[in-house]
């Protein structure tokens, strides 16, 4: 058996849901039925033989290769098995899944895991923003599971997030951690302006000193508890460069806040250049 | 010459105590004036038979919606922008909308969604204009919109009545904006630059739950300042909040308008208070609304594949037209005339304000009427709880936005 | 046009209790009795087999005006989820937990309903509620204008205002909003929360103003008697929702000093505090004393378990439940010294023990209450859960061990508590009609509905019998909206526009002169710009007919 892979044969002129290319809808389907299924754009609908040759017949491991980023919602609700995308990702990646895996061999949009609850999403390049939140109007971000970007994250990431770990071993953008709610964020590179805005809780580690933290983030100490340990050792396992700034056993300087808003949530800081 | 009654359509206030003197075409407020009424009235009012123009060649009615037609039948994924229109040009929007299976969004859709969102993503405590009028004893006003952005504000909101009146400005304002403010007010002004008011909002909203902050690291503002305006907040019996979300101009906002909405909630735990953003020009909040009832959720929305759908990321129009997705657009702009984004080589329909002209020579142009002037017509006003009939004051000119959607919704069949 | 529908058994109270098989007719959308002589019959519809009553008529569920339209842009994530795609009638749209307008008179009509009251108009939103009314197709609308909170009327109460100004204030309101009865909400209750007073017993003095609830309540229910308006004074008691509130609602009902009063969502205010959780059925009391009071009519707002929202003008009891709210977002507003809105969304679960009592609560009143015509079929929408449900309860309501299977699924607590499982009353088929079609027409007085009598309007609701009532009442084979095949089961044939209902009561108006004064005073509005006309209700209604209904003045 080898990988069920789908190649897209041309850009769609508008974004086109392609959540319907996950294992659970394609298992047991043949190639012939694969490709007469239908994928919704705006005011066209392709059939996926039109959109994309169809090679393969693994439907727990799913390719889609060539993708670009009018391919919207790629994973979204995926429950179990592996999927891999060569190429750019468009918006909502991985939404809402439960289970299984995204690699993305590329950059992805916005959205990536919005309101994601387990699973693990692997981006090689750089995302949009909003990367590990939740839709528009939801209360809740990402609630479980593992997101790692190896390039750049943008503005708002882990914006009202809930559980889980967020890894980016670039940089982020603007008001990282906004709204945090619980879970853990860990940023190697720089941050954008405003990290931790009205974070409730959770923990936001910084592996570079931002040049300005909000003044409702009042300095808790250095710190290298047991517990800061036990975190960065579990990173170690998401790629060298978590492991090295694991080893690297950072003293961390602890600020907590948003005093705004609660004040429970945290973030910790290596002593890196600004 | 004849005085008639008005409503002004030009903000979010709706004033309804004009008087403007009616000579022919020319108009002019004569009670009830302001920056502008007077500009919208003095541009509409110097303006003689406007007609279509179709590739800015003048033509008639009949062809420019024959021309219309043919560019809608052509396009497959069709945007409608500005709805800046009376309620009954709205439901013939939608009705067009779910027709051609378009997009749809506001043209002021960014500045509104930071109010928005915030009502999606956290709720609200908000008042209206008599409220505020009657009952304020304190309001905290942020940024300068309420004068500049709604001229009479101070005059028919925080003026009257006698009541006497704490007011704290959050923002430097200009001394000609501060002498605006009612002269008997008991002011404290904080004078924060606009970008650190994220951090003040937050910084408030610490201080008012006495959380062990240190308002000293608060760039350009006192603490003492600070200190003060948390007191008086905690102090008032009937505390208001206001701000127009035009003035938040910068990135994500909305994250400063939670921060103010969680600010009313609080002080709402103990004493009474409530938040009064000023919204209601351009007819956002009348498009929105209308949207939101018929078809149960706001802007911006897709009526792509005979369905409607809500999502600010993928339907907002500069999102739309900044990922090339879009064939045609149609730009609706009876109020306030503003001109369509550009879209170089989409073919482009507008239907504006019987003064503007074009500088970009869209396919079609259809002069229109504007609420309260050419046509009457209903617009909701920026406390979102009123809605007001705007009489027509003058015959002739243009037809309603309504009129001539109908007549294209029939064309098209 | 002459139109027959043979063969069918017709369930008609209004019309005495025989159900016998007929013929009906209709000519030009009104029933008439038989064809005159030589007349042609264009067209047979066979209805044999088939149950057939009057179009259904909810006279209480929120369907317009702003605190809807706030739940519904609260929940957009939600109503994304509940699509209505387009068919080749109907318009696409949503139907979340508050649904949109289009939604709303769509599935109304699917379900055999024809006409729909909006409870709770506040008078300075009026416009905006006969708007989205009027975007409700197919069913006729009416509205009830809130009054007992607006800062005009308690002043005139606080001054010793006498009632005939009074009277006129409130004849004056049901012309300028286009209303056809007036509805208090928790009386003094919305105001006093601008006063930060967060409770208002009935005979507790408003903070400011220093009347009590009683005081506005008595008033209210005697200046609509007078006026002669069919509908009684619409009340939503005071404490909506707080243990022990039974007791406010009994002095609710002696408030009204046995002039007619309607109670709405009783099931909201029918609370006690007994047991170790303070929380407890209190239905057999309030059916006790509704069943001993002949001017007292009720609603029951039953609740269903699953997500909603909640809207309300009261402000001051949403606020203080808005802890209680999921998901955890609200709005409460104050507003133009009129009243005031809370829209808090709730999800009922059938494990929560509250909620299962709630449940059971509202179900012991429908089957407590022994009077058909005093009680109505409500789920206050959506407050309790949407109109779509009232197929289940119905089915609730007819079925007995249907009922006692769900009551064995709830909170054991809860159902230990309720006397539910004793309750052997079913409903009939003749009491259901009663309950939605006949008595919710003769209680607002709308002459030419509810009923299939000649000169009736032919709303006609043509039902294939079914042992499961759910299924009966869900999908009707037929409904004909004046004489039109609107829904053809389940499925929208044809969309038309309603009528809104009013009433137009004669009164001095002069009052007109002291309110001119306290507009320019106190609103940023002027009197002109507040009153809503007959051609603009139209307008703003898309209505093709305006149905003025008749008052008989009770005083000279």
């Amino acid at each position: 058996m080898s990988a069920l892979k789908f190649v897209l044969r041309h850009s769609p002129p508008s974004a086109v849901d392609v959540s319907g290319l996950r294992p659970a809808m394609l298992a047991g389907k043949s190639r012939k039925e694969i490709a007469q299924l239908s994928l919704t754009g705006w005011n066209e609908v392709h059939r996926v033989g039109d959109l994309f040759a169809v090679r393969g017949d693994d439907a727990q491991r799913i390719v889609i290769d060539g993708a670009d980023e009018r391919l919207v919602r790629i994973g979204a609700g995926l429950d179990s098995g592996e999927l891999t995308v060569v190429g750019a990702a468009g918006d909502y990646l991985g939404e809402s899944m439960r289970g299984g895996s995204i690699v993305v061999r590329g950059d992805a949009g916005a959205l990536i895991g919005a309101g994601m609850r387990g699973g693990r999403i692997d981006v090689s390049g750089n995302v949009g923003a909003f990367a590990g939140s939740g839709r528009a109007g939801t209360l809740q971000g990402m609630a479980g599971g593992v997101i790692v970007v190896r390039g750049n994250a943008g503005d708002r990431a882990a914006d009202r997030m809930r559980r889980g770990l967020l890894l980016i071993e670039g940089n982020a953008g603007d008001y990282c951690a906004s709204r945090m709610l619980a879970g853990t964020t860990v940023v190697l590179g720089r941050v954008g302006i405003d990290a931790g805005y009205l974070m409730r809780r959770g923990t936001l580690v910084l592996g570079r000193s931002p040049h300005e933290l909000l003044p409702t983030f009042n300095h808790n100490g250095w710190h290298d508890l047991l517990a800061i340990r036990l975190l960065l050792e579990s990173l170690a396992v998401y790629g060298k460069r978590f492991q090295s700034f694991a080893r690297s056993r950072p003293s961390l300087s602890r600020w907590l806040g948003d005093l705004g808003c609660d004040g429970k949530g945290e973030i910790l800081i290596a002593p890196g250049r600004p | 010459m004849p005085l008639r009654g008005a409503t002004c359509g030009f903000c979010g206030l709706l004033c309804d105590d004009l008087e403007v003197e009616v000579d022919g075409a020319a108009l002019r407020v004569v009670r009830g004036a302001c920056a502008r009424s007077e500009a919208a009235l003095a541009a509409l009012g110097a303006v003689v038979d406007p007609v279509p123009r179709i590739a800015g060649k003048p033509a008639s009615l009949d062809a420019a919606l024959a021309a219309t037609v043919e560019v809608l039948r052509a396009a497959r994924r069709p945007v409608i922008g500005g709805l800046d229109v009376d309620v009954a040009g709205m439901r013939s929007v939608l009705a067009l909308a779910r027709r051609i299976g378009a997009v749809v969004d506001h043209a002021g859709g960014s500045i509104k969604y930071r109010n928005l969102h915030v009502l999606q993503e956290f709720g609200g405590i908000t008042t209206t204009f008599a409220e505020a009028r009657n009952r304020a004893d304190l309001v905290l006003l942020v940024g300068d919109g309420w004068w500049r952005r709604f001229p009479r504000f101070v005059e028919r909101i925080l003026a009257p009545n006698g009541t006497e009146r704490r007011i704290v400005t959050l923002s430097a304002l200009d001394p000609a904006t501060r002498l605006t403010l009612p002269k008997d007010a008991d002011v404290l002004a904080l004078d924060a630059p606009l970008t650190g008011m994220p951090a003040v909002c937050s910084m408030l909203n610490a201080l008012v739950e006495e959380r062990p902050v240190k308002p000293a690291r608060l760039a350009g503002v006192t603490p003492q300042a600070l200190q003060r305006c948390a007191e008086w907040l905690r102090a008032a019996q009937y505390g208001v909040i206001v701000w127009s979300a035009a003035d938040l101009d910068w990135p994500h906002a909305e994250l400063t308008v939670q921060a103010i909405a969680r600010l009313v909630r609080t002080l709402n735990g103990t004493t009474r208070f409530a938040a009064l953003p000023l919204a209601g020009s351009d007819a956002d909040l009348t498009a929105n609304a209308v949207q939101t009832w018929q078809s149960g959720v706001p802007l911006p929305a897709s009526y792509a594949n005979r369905s409607v759908d809500f999502d600010p990321n993928r339907y907002a129009l500069r999102n739309v037209l900044a990922r090339g997705e879009a064939d045609a657009l149609l730009w609706v702009s009876s109020l306030s005339g503003a001109a369509p984004p550009p879209v170089p080589g989409m073919p482009c329909v507008v239907l504006t304000r019987a003064d503007v002209e074009l500088d970009t020579a869209a396919n079609v142009q259809i002069p229109v009427a504007t609420p309260g002037i050419d046509a009457a017509g209903h617009l909701l006003r920026g406390d979102k709880v009123i809605t007001l009939r705007l009489p027509r004051l003058r015959e002739g000119g243009p037809p309603a936005v309504s009129t001539v959607l109908d007549l294209l919704l029939a064309r098209l069949g | 046009m002459l139109t027959r529908l043979s063969g069918a058994r017709i369930v008609d109270p209004a019309h005495g209790t025989q159900q016998d098989v007929r013929d009906l007719y209709v000519r030009d959308g009104r029933m008439v009795d038989r064809p005159r002589d030589g007349e042609r019959i264009d067209r047979t519809w066979d209805a044999a087999g088939t149950i057939v009553m009057a179009g259904a008529i909810d006279l209480h569920t929120h369907i317009g005006g702003g605190k809807v339209n706030i739940a519904r842009g609260l929940l957009p994530e939600l109503g994304r989820q509940h699509s209505l795609a387009a068919t080749d009638v109907c318009g696409a749209c949503t139907i979340g937990p508050a649904p949109s307008t289009l939604a709303t008179g769509y599935r109304y009509a699917a379900m055999g309903y024809t006409a729909c009251f909006e409870p709770a108009m506040l008078p300075v939103n009026a416009r905006q509620a006969h708007m989205e009314m009027g975007d409700t197709p197919i069913v006729d609308k009416g509205a009830y204008a809130m009054l007992g909170n607006d800062d005009f009327l308690l002043r005139l109460l606080a001054d010793g205002a006498n009632r005939a100004e009074i009277r006129d204030y409130v004849a004056w309101t049901l012309h300028a909003t286009q209303a056809i009865g007036i509805k208090v909400v928790n009386a003094g209750g919305i105001s006093a929360f601008k006063f930060n007073q967060r409770s208002l017993d009935v005979d507790e003095a408003h903070v400011h103003y220093g009347i009590t609830p009683r005081t506005i309540l008595r008033e209210l229910a005697r200046a609509v008697h007078d006026l002669g308006v069919p509908h009684p004074l619409h009340v939503h008691s005071s404490n909506l929702g707080v243990p022990g509130n039974v007791d406010s609602t009994l002095a609710t009902i002696d408030a009204a000093e046995g002039l007619p009063i309607h109670l709405t969502h009783l099931q909201f205010h029918s609370y006690g505090t007994e047991g170790d959780r303070k929380f407890s059925s209190a239905a057999a009391r309030i059916a006790e004393k509704v069943n001993a009071s002949p001017n007292v009519s009720v609603d029951v707002g039953q609740i269903l378990f699953g997500q909603t929202v909640t809207a309300s003008g009261d402000s001051m009891l949403q606020c203080r439940n808005s802890r209680h709210g999921r998901p955890p977002k609200w709005v409460v507003m104050d507003i133009e010294c009129d009243a005031g809105c809370g829209v808090v969304p709730f999800r009922y679960r059938d494990r929560d023990f509250v909620n299962a009592l709630q449940w059971a609560i509202g179900l012991e009143l429908f089957l407590m209450i022994r009077d058909p015509w005093r009680v109505f079929l409500t789920t206050d929408h959506p407050n309790g859960g949407p109109f779509t449900s009232y197929p289940h309860l119905i089915k609730l309501l007819m079925d007995r061990s249907f009922r006692n299977g769900v009551l064995a699924s709830i909170n054991p607590e809860a159902a230990a508590m309720s006397a539910l499982g004793s309750l052997e009353r079913e409903y009939s088929l003749h009491e259901i009609a009663i309950m939605t079609r006949a008595a919710p027409a003769r209680i607002l007085g709308l002459e030419d509905q509810g009923h299939l009598g000649p000169g009736a309007a032919a709303n006609i609701v043509v039902y294939e019998p079914h042992p499961d009532p759910e299924v009966m009442f869900a999908t009707p084979r037929w409904v004909f909206k004046d004489g039109e095949l609107v829904a053809e089961r389940g499925e929208v044939k044809t969309v038309i526009c309603g009528a809104i209902h009013t009433v137009k009561p004669d009164f001095d108006r002069g009052i007109e002169r002291k309110l001119k004064g306290w507009f320019e005073q106190h609103h940023t509005q002027s009197l002109s710009s507040f009153k809503i006309d007959d051609e603009e209700v139209c307008e703003c209604g898309r209505a093709p007919r305006l149905a003025v209904h008749a008052c008989r003045a009770r005083t000279a």
